[in-house]
C-alpha cells in the first residue's frame, strides 16, 4: 500500500497536466481567446516540468509494476515535456486552427502529453498497450482536427485505419506472449523468456508487437500513413506526431526488444538493422522527389527514424547512448523545422517548395534559423545533427559493423540533396511574383526557431551537458 | 603565450560577426571590416613565418586543451613545415581575393559574412591536429562555398554549387568512417593525428589499405584527381572571381595537404603499395588536364583544366616517395596557388570589361591594354614553367623526384609541359595579338587597385623562381622527418 502512495508522487507531473487539461476544456466553454488558453496550457507544461525532478525520487516499481521509474523513463519524460512545450508554442501562432474550439485543442494536446509520459514509464505489456491506444485515440482526433479541411479529414481517417490495424496486431502479439508465459510484466518476462524463444509462436508474437511500435515510429514498411497524415494534420500536430509519438515508439522498442528480450532474441540485430537500413534509404530516396514541404519533412522524419533505430539495432552501450542522443537532438531539430513550416505557411499560404523562392528576402530570421535546422537534420558539422550521426556511425564502427556505417554516410549524402534544395529555394532564388510584405512578427514561433537553432549550434560544439546526462543515465540503468 | 593560431583561425569569424551587426546599407564599411580582418590575418601569418623555427620537425605554436572529454576530443592546433607555407598562402590569397571582391554588386553583407566563414574553415583545416576538429573545419568550408557559388555565381551557379557540395561531401563522409575506425583502433581512443600514426602503421595491411582508400576518396575529390575532377570545371567557371581564386588557390591544396598530413604518415604501408597507382593518376591528370585545356574556348574553363594538369605534378612528386619529389610537390602546391590565383584575377578583370570569356571573341588586346598584356603574359609564362619563374622550380623538382622512381612514366608526363606551353601561348595569341577586337573602347587598361592586387603575386613568382629556398627552407626538415617515418 505504501508503494502505491509513493507512486502518486511519481505521477505528480502527469497529474498537473491533467489538471491543466481539464482547465483548458472548461475555459474553452467560456472564452476562445487563443493566446490566453495556450499560455495557460504552456504554464501547465512548465509547472509539470518543474515538478518532474522531484518525481524521480519515488520507488522503482510502481503501481504493481505497471510503471517503472528507471533512468530511461526519466529521460523520455523530460524529452516529452520539452516537445509538448514547443508544440504549444508553435500552436499559439498557428492561424489555421478553428477559433471556436481552442479549449478542446489544448485539452487534447495536453492529454496526448499525459499519455506519452505514461507510456514512457510503462513496464507492463498491458500498460504499454493501453498507453499506446490512448495516444492513438487522441492522435486520430487531432489529425482530423481541421474539420473543414478535406486533407485533414483524410489524414484522420487514414491514421485511424492504419493505426487500428497495427495496434490490433500488437495486441494479438501481446496475447500470444501471455499465452506462452502467463505474465505481461516486463521484469518477469526477462527472467523467463529464454525458455520460450525456441517456440515459433514467440517469434510471431514479437513480430506482431513490432508492427504496432514500428507504426508509431513510422519505420518502413509501416510508414505508409506518415506523409498523408503529416500533410493533412494541423502542422503543430504533425510536429507532435513526428517527435512525441516517435519518442514513445522508440521507448517501447527499447524497453521490449532491447531491455527485455535483448540477448534472447537472437535475430534482433539483423532484423532491426535491415529495417533501419530500409527505412532510412526509402525515406531519403522518396524525399528527393517531393515538392510539398510537409510531405518532404514527413519522408525526412522516416529517414531520421531509420538512423535512430540503427542505434537500437546495434544495442551496445555506445549504440544506446547514440540512440538517446539522437532522439534528443532530433526532437529539437524537427520541432524547429515544423515551426518554420508554420511561419512560412502563415505568410505564403503555400507548402509548395517553389513558392519558397526568395523567402530569405521576406523573413531573414526564419530563413536563417530554418537553414541551420535543415543543415543539422542533414548532419553537417558543426551542428548537433552531425554529432548525433557521428555517434551512430561510431557505434556501428565500434561494433565492427562498418558496412552499416557506410550505408549511413551514403544515405546522409543523399539526404543533403533535398535538405539543401529547400535552402536553395529560400536563399538562391529571387522572390517570384509580387513580394508580399513580411508577415507580422510571430513572437512564439520565432522564439521556438531561435531556441531550437541555437540549441543545435551549441549542442554541436558543446554537447558536454547532454552527453554527461545520458552517460549518467546509462550508468544507473 | 600569444595563441597566434587561434587568432588566425577565428579572427575572420570575428570579422563575420562584426559584418553581421552592421546595417545592410553600409557596404563600404563591410568591405573595410573584411579587408582589415584579412589584412590582420595576413600580418599574423607573416609573423608566424618569421617566428617559425625551421630546423625543428616537431609541431610549433602548439595549442592544446581538452574540448569534449567524454570522447577524448582535443582542441589541438599546430603548424609544421608541411602547413606553414600553406597558412601563408591562405592568408595572402584570402586578403587579395577580399580586395578583389569589388565585383560583388548585390547582397554584399551576406557575401562578406560567408567569405570570412570560409576563411575560418580553410585556415582551421590547415592547422587542426585533432581529427574531430579537422573534420569540422574540413566540412565547414562546404557550407559557405555552396552559398558563395550559388548566390554570386554565373548562369549555371545552382547546378555547379550543388554538384560541388555533393561531390566533396560524398568523399568526406567516407573519410569520417575512416576517422572513426582509426579512433577506435587506438587504446585509449584518440583523435590525435600525430600520435595515431604509431597505432595505424601497425594495423593489418588490408585494414590499412581500406582506411587509406577511404581517406583517398576525400582527398582525391578535393585535389581533384582524374576521374573525380568533374565538379571542378563547373565550380570554377560559375564561381565569382574572388571565389575562383580561393577555390583554385587554397581549396585544391586541402586535398594534397591531406595526403601529406594524414594519408602517407598514418598508412605508410598503403602509401608504398599505392605509390605507383598515384603516379599513374598523376600522369593522367597532367596529360588529360592539359589536353582538355587546349580544347577550351572559355577562358576560365581553360584555367580550371590547367589546374587539373598542374595538380598532376603535385601527385607525381607525392608518388615519388623521395625528398626531391616531396619538396617539389609541396612547392608546386604553393606555386600553383600563387599563379592560378593571379590567373583567375586576370580572367575576372577581363570579364568585368568584356562580359564574355569566349577566347575567340578577344584579339589584339595588347594594343588598348598594355599593362594587362604584361601581367597576363607574365603569369602565363610562370604557369607554363618558364625557368626563372616559380612554376618551373616546382614542376622541375616534382619531375626530378619522380624520375628517380618511375622513369618512363615521368618521361611521358613531361610531355604535359609542352602541351601546357602550347595552350597558354595559343591563349595569349587569341587574347592579346591578332586583329583587334570588335569594340576596343570598352577595353580600358588596368586600374591602380587591380595592379596592386596582382603585383604582390608577380613579385612572389620572381622571388621564388630565383630563390626557391625561401619556401623550401620551411618544408625541408618536415619532408625529411616524413621520409624517415615512411622508410
Amino acid at each position: 500500500m505504501t508503494n502505491q502512495i509513493q507512486g502518486l508522487s511519481f505521477l505528480f507531473p502527469e497529474a498537473i497536466l491533467v489538471f491543466f487539461a481539464i482547465g483548458c476544456c472548461l475555459w474553452g466553454v467560456f472564452t476562445n481567446r487563443s493566446a490566453l488558453i495556450g499560455t495557460y496550457a504552456l504554464l501547465g507544461v512548465a509547472m509539470s516540468a518543474l515538478s518532474l525532478p522531484a518525481s524521480f525520487g519515488a520507488g522503482k516499481n510502481l503501481f504493481f509494476g505497471m510503471l517503472t521509474n528507471d533512468p530511461f523513463s526519466a529521460f523520455f519524460r523530460q524529452v516529452i515535456l520539452i516537445v509538448a512545450g514547443l508544440a504549444i508554442m508553435i500552436s499559439l501562432d498557428y492561424k489555421d486552427l478553428d477559433r471556436a474550439d481552442l479549449g478542446e485543442y489544448y485539452f487534447f494536446l495536453l492529454t496526448i502529453a499525459v499519455s506519452l509520459m505514461l507510456a514512457a514509464s510503462a513496464n507492463n505489456l498491458l500498460m504499454i498497450y493501453i498507453s499506446l491506444e490512448s495516444i492513438s485515440l487522441v492522435s486520430y482526433i487531432m489529425a482530423g482536427y481541421s474539420k473543414r479541411d478535406i486533407f485533414s479529414s483524410e489524414a484522420g481517417m487514414k491514421y485511424f485505419l492504419f493505426g487500428a490495424v497495427s495496434t490490433g496486431m500488437t495486441l494479438y502479439g501481446i496475447s500470444l506472449i501471455y499465452g506462452l508465459l502467463g505474465t505481461l510484466s516486463l521484469p518477469a518476462i526477462v527472467g523467463q523468456c529464454s525458455t520460450i524463444m525456441s517456440e515459433p509462436a514467440a517469434g510471431l508474437a514479437l513480430l506482431l508487437i513490432l508492427v504496432g511500435f514500428g507504426f508509431k515510429c513510422s519505420l518502413v514498411p509501416f510508414h505508409m500513413w506518415t506523409p498523408d497524415v503529416y500533410q493533412g494534420a494541423p502542422t503543430p500536430m504533425a510536429a507532435l506526431f513526428s517527435v512525441g509519438s516517435k519518442t514513445v515508439g522508440f521507448a517501447f522498442l527499447l524497453r521490449v526488444f532491447v531491455l527485455t528480450f535483448g540477448k534472447n532474441f537472437e535475430s534482433w540485430p539483423l532484423l532491426a538493422s535491415m529495417l533501419a537500413i530500409v527505412t532510412m534509404t526509402l525515406g531519403n530516396l522518396t524525399a528527393l522527389e517531393q515538392t510539398n514541404l510537409k510531405r518532404l519533412l514527413a519522408y525526412s522524419t522516416i529517414a531520421q527514424a531509420g538512423y535512430i533505430f540503427l542505434g537500437l539495432a546495434i544495442a551496445t552501450p555506445m549504440g544506446i547512448k547514440a540512440f538517446l542522443f539522437y532522439l534528443f537532438v532530433y526532437a529539437l531539430m524537427n520541432m524547429g523545422a515544423f515551426g518554420a513550416v508554420i511561419i512560412i505557411n502563415n505568410s505564403l499560404k503555400s507548402e509548395q517548395l517553389e513558392d519558397y523562392s526568395g523567402f530569405y528576402r521576406r523573413d531573414p530570421l526564419t530563413a536563417v534559423t530554418f537553414a541551420i535546422l535543415l543543415l543539422s537534420l542533414a548532419g553537417l558539422p558543426p551542428l548537433a545533427g552531425f554529432l548525433a550521426k557521428f555517434f551512430i556511425i561510431a557505434a556501428a564502427v565500434e561494433a565492427k559493423l562498418t558496412v552499416l556505417a557506410g550505408i549511413v554516410v551514403i544515405n546522409s549524402v543523399v539526404a543533403v540533396y533535398y535538405y539543401v534544395r529547400i535552402i536553395k529555394f529560400m536563399f538562391l532564388h529571387e522572390p517570384s511574383g509580387q513580394a508580399a510584405p513580411p508577415g507580422p512578427c510571430r513572437l512564439h514561433l520565432h522564439l521556438v526557431l531561435v531556441i531550437t537553432a541555437a540549441a543545435n549550434l551549441i549542442l554541436g560544439l558543446w554537447p558536454h551537458a547532454i552527453l554527461g546526462w545520458i552517460t549518467n543515465l546509462l550508468r544507473m540503468g | 603565450m600569444f595563441p597566434i593560431l587561434s587568432w588566425l583561425v577565428f579572427l575572420p569569424l570575428g570579422g563575420a560577426l562584426v559584418v553581421f551587426l552592421l546595417p545592410k546599407k553600409e557596404v563600404g564599411l563591410m568591405r573595410g571590416v573584411a579587408l582589415v580582418s584579412s589584412l590582420a590575418v595576413l600580418i599574423l601569418s607573416l609573423r608566424l613565418c618569421l617566428g617559425f623555427a625551421q630546423g625543428k620537425t616537431e609541431m610549433q605554436f602548439v595549442e592544446v586543451s581538452p574540448w569534449i572529454p567524454q570522447m577524448n576530443v582535443m582542441y589541438f592546433l599546430g603548424v609544421d613545415g608541411l602547413s606553414v607555407s600553406l597558412v601563408f598562402l591562405t592568408a595572402l590569397l584570402g586578403f587579395l581575393a577580399c580586395a578583389a571582391s569589388g565585383c560583388i554588386l548585390h547582397r554584399q553583407k551576406e557575401y562578406f559574412i560567408l567569405y570570412q566563414l570560409l576563411m575560418t574553415g580553410m585556415m582551421g583545416t590547415f592547422v587542426a591536429l585533432d581529427f574531430f576538429l579537422f573534420y569540422i573545419f574540413w566540412e565547414l568550408v562546404l557550407i559557405p562555398m555552396y552559398f558563395l557559388i550559388g548566390i554570386w555565381g554565373g548562369p549555371r551557379r545552382e547546378y555547379a554549387a550543388m554538384k560541388f557540395f555533393l561531390y566533396t561531401l560524398a568523399g568526406s563522409v567516407l573519410m569520417l568512417v575512416a576517422i572513426i575506425t582509426v579512433y577506435f583502433s587506438a587504446t585509449p581512443h584518440s583523435f590525435n593525428m600525430l600520435e595515431l600514426r604509431n597505432v595505424t602503421s601497425t594495423l593489418d595491411f588490408p585494414l590499412q589499405i581500406f582506411l587509406f582508400l577511404a581517406f583517398f576518396a576525400a582527398f582525391a575529390i578535393k585535389v581533384p584527381i582524374f576521374p573525380f575532377h568533374t565538379w571542378l570545371p563547373d565550380a570554377h567557371v560559375e564561381a565569382p572571381t574572388p571565389i575562383s581564386v580561393i577555390l583554385a588557390g587554397v581549396l585544391l591544396k586541402l586535398g594534397a595537404y591531406g595526403f601529406f598530413r594524414i594519408g602517407f604518415p598514418l598508412f605508410p604501408a598503403a602509401a608504398h603499395y599505392f605509390s605507383f597507382a598515384l603516379a599513374i593518376l598523376g600522369l593522367l591528370n597532367v596529360l588529360y588536364g592539359a589536353c582538355v585545356a587546349m580544347a577550351q574556348t572559355d577562358f576560365k574553363k581553360m584555367i580550371a583544366y590547367s589546374s587539373v594538369s598542374h595538380m598532376g605534378f603535385v601527385l607525381l612528386g607525392l608518388a615519388a616517395m623521395n625528398a626531391t619529389g616531396f619538396n617539389g610537390a609541396l612547392l608546386e602546391m604553393f606555386n600553383h596557388g600563387i599563379i592560378t590565383g593571379a590567373m583567375f584575377l586576370l580572367v575576372g578583370m577581363l570579364y568585368d570589361r568584356a562580359h564574355t570569356r569566349d577566347l575567340n571573341q578577344f584579339g589584339g588586346l595588347s594594343g588598348p591594354m598594355p599593362v594587362y598584356a604584361f601581367y597576363l603574359t607574365f603569369c602565363s609564362l610562370a604557369s607554363l614553367g618558364l625557368p626563372g619563374l616559380n612554376g618551373f622550380v616546382g614542376e622541375f623538382l616534382s619531375l626530378a623526384g619522380s624520375f628517380a622512381s618511375y622513369r618512363i612514366l615521368t618521361a611521358i608526363s613531361a610531355l604535359g609541359l609542352i602541351i601546357t606551353a602550347g595552350y597558354f601561348l595559343y591563349m595569349l595569341q587569341r587574347v592579346l595579338f591578332g586583329p583587334i577586337a570588335t569594340n576596343p573602347r570598352q577595353y580600358s587598361d588596368l586600374q591602380a587597385t587591380e595592379i596592386l592586387t596582382l603585383t604582390p603575386l608577380t613579385i612572389i613568382m620572381i622571388v621564388v623562381g630565383f630563390f626557391p629556398i625561401v619556401i623550401l627552407q620551411f618544408q625541408e626538415t618536415a619532408v625529411q622527418g616524413l621520409l624517415k617515418w615512411l622508410f
